[in-house]
């Protein structure tokens, strides 16, 4: 797994910057995606279980952790936007559904899978997922920055009603972020269990989701400072494995994934006490109705 | 007007229990065909682990104590309008101070139950007020705030049992037993005395919410802010005490898992209450004399679903029903079935 300094630094890209930019996602478009931890773990799941029953294709089981993160964002859009049922209660609801779920299949549907393919063909050695996620987050600033679709997806975070009478439909715009930011998530979770762990432990994703929920708010909601974030996030996991690797510690490890946490309460307290915007969607999390 | 809000509390009480029976229900038959065991079985190895003997039903009193406290802890924030989730951390808090209290202060065993307590109560307190000041003073959102403080303090226990209060040779994640006089008694075993601080904090928050001038300011916040600021009402310090006691209380529910069931802290101690006390605070509508039905319901799946261990079904089962209760508890409001919220 840990090969050579460079790709181990930065293996752990895909999950934490794939992850960080579904939720993302979803948060721009005005929905709090409270179950990033599940949704991962769900993929988690969906990528070994297509694995063992679908012919053991790393690139065909990571497309079934996307699709199956899709109905996970369908579930949430049509229950948070539909329905207008409170975010965070569903949040908190598809979180355990999905984190249960996944541990509760995978011992009565599968015996212990291993992943024995390594995923490549590899460039600079790092796997194509690195330089998909870099991709993505590409494609996410242009689409922020210079379409319509970006800035109707900025509309119905911000000012739902001013987008509706604008002719956007929020709810259409709403379901497509949502549901294409929780795939995003299932992709991470899928990648975590086939590349990086290649099997399944319960509880694997171990706080990574909520590590991605939190580089989402301490990058103040914009796209170069989830990717900075995330990207400076991976260099400290990365470091903290080689120094374990030689008997370093330089911060105990159990206080690694809540760095970002303890950034995000800096941050959103500085902003405040400074007056600052914190950036956050103004409608993220407001149910909208049509009147 | 008061029979209409009667009837609804009844319908809204019978959908409830309905919904739970149903997603029960639907989850047993799913489970029953992957595993390829009776239904009858399901049902009665899920209902003997908390109704089978007089020592399960003890038993599962004595978990759902601490989720009772929470539960009450999380209502008061809830009846004010302050979306506390950080239910967790707050007894976490509460289980590293009473820990720390009884194995490393020398004091007389009562003084240290009594310290151990109070010492909760105010640290976790301060710690949620944390929260609620920020909110209060600059609109910092208390979801990301208190969410982000659970994180926090888990890993802080976490290390703490992995490293310097480690008991032994760092074997298992947890820190020496607390001196036996610091233990509270049972009362008939295994249930303790925590059981009846739980019960007293039932009269107590529910006196203060509805017989109180502090209860009624809190639930003035609740349902409308500016028409409460506009009476004169000083939101911005009731937010703040409004987590201060919420974060309290929860805290307290941290001494009693040290103090009453584990005489220690370790990994998992929490057992995810600090989340489940949420499904129960929304079960009982926010209403602190329903929090012990609530929190039993609760309690009553994640024991009947341990008890489903003994039939090879992972009790990961427990965390999806309790996921559906979420989903299923809040449908009629979103929906408007009953007039009153449910």
């Amino acid at each position: 797994m840990v090969l050579d300094p460079f790709s181990s630094m930065l293996s752990f890209f895909p999950v934490i910057g794939l992850a960080t930019l579904g939720g993302f996602l979803c948060q721009k478009s005005g929905v709090w995606n409270i179950a990033v931890e599940g949704m991962m773990a769900f993929g988690t799941f969906s990528g070994i279980f297509a694995y063992h029953y679908f012919g053991q294709s790393i690139w065909l089981s990571l497309f079934f952790g996307f699709l199956l993160g899709l109905v996970f964002g369908l579930v949430l859009s049509i229950l948070c936007v539909r329905f207008n049922l409170d975010q965070i209660v569903v949040g908190f609801g598809l979180w355990f559904i999905s984190e249960g779920l996944a541990g509760f299949l995978y011992f009565t549907l599968l015996p212990s899978v291993r992943v024995s393919e390594t995923f490549g063909p590899k460039l600079l050695s790092l796997d194509p997922m690195f330089y998909f996620t870099l991709a993505s987050f590409a494609i996410l600033h242009f689409l922020f920055k210079n379409t319509k679709q970006g800035l109707a997806i900025i509309a119905t975070g911000e000012n739902p009603k001013a987008a509706d009478v604008a002719g956007i439909d929020v709810y259409k715009v709403r379901l497509i972020s949502t549901m294409l930011g929780s795939a995003f998530i299932g992709l991470a979770g899928s990648y975590l269990s086939l590349v990086i762990l290649q099997g399944f432990t319960y509880k694997m994703v171990a706080g990574y989701g909520w590590t991605a929920f939190a580089l989402i708010l301490f990058g103040r909601w914009t796209t170069s400072g989830i990717f900075f974030g995330s990207l400076f996030f991976t260099f400290l996991i990365g470091v903290q494995i080689r120094l374990q690797v030689l008997g370093i510690l330089f911060l105990p490890s159990e206080f690694m994934v809540i760095i970002p946490h303890i950034g995000v309460i800096i941050v959103l307290a500085l902003a405040g006490v400074l007056g600052r915007k914190a950036g956050m969607p103004a409608s993220l999390g407001v149910h909208y109705e049509r009147e | 007007m008061k029979k209409e809000a009667f009837s609804d509390t009844i319908s809204s009480l019978l959908y409830i229990l309905s919904a739970l029976v149903i997603t029960l229900g639907l989850s047993f038959m799913i489970s029953s065909w992957l595993i390829q065991r009776n239904l009858g079985d399901i049902i009665h190895f899920f209902l003997a682990s908390s109704f089978g003997s007089t020592d399960n039903f003890l038993r599962m009193l004595t978990r759902t104590t601490p989720l009772l406290i929470t539960t009450l802890g999380l209502i008061i924030a809830f009846n004010s309008g302050m979306w506390n989730i950080g239910g967790e951390g707050q007894i976490i808090i509460g289980v590293i101070v009473s820990t720390g209290i009884c194995l490393f202060l020398d004091l007389p065993p009562n003084s240290s139950i009594f310290l151990a307590f109070l010492t909760s109560f105010l640290v976790s307190g301060v710690y949620a007020a944390f929260a609620g000041f920020l909110k209060a003073k600059w609109n910092v959102n208390e979801v990301a705030i208190t969410m982000m403080q659970n994180f926090i303090v888990i890993a802080l226990l976490q290390w703490l049992i992995d490293d310097p209060w480690n008991w032994g040779v760092g074997l298992y994640p947890r820190t020496d037993m607390i001196p036996i006089g610091t233990r509270l008694p049972f009362i008939y075993h295994p249930l303790n005395l925590t059981f009846f601080v739980g019960i007293t904090l039932v009269i107590l928050i529910h006196y203060m919410l509805n017989r109180t001038i502090l209860g009624y300011e809190l639930q003035a916040i609740g349902s409308n802010i500016k028409a409460a600021f506009s009476q004169g009402i000083n939101t911005s310090r009731l937010i703040t005490i409004s987590m201060l006691i919420s974060g309290g209380v929860c805290g307290l529910a941290g001494s009693s898992l040290v103090l009453g069931e584990y005489f220690r802290a370790q990994a998992g101690i929490t057992s995810n209450y600090g989340f489940y006390a949420i499904a129960a605070a929304l079960i009982a509508d926010n209403k602190p004399m329903l929090a012990p039905i609530a929190s039993l319901l609760i309690s009553i799946i994640c024991e009947g679903v341990l008890g489903l261990a003994a039939l090879g079904l992972p009790h990961r089962l427990g965390q999806v029903i309790i996921g559906l209760i979420y989903i299923v508890i809040i449908f009629p409001k979103a929906m408007r079935w009953f007039r009153r919220s449910v």
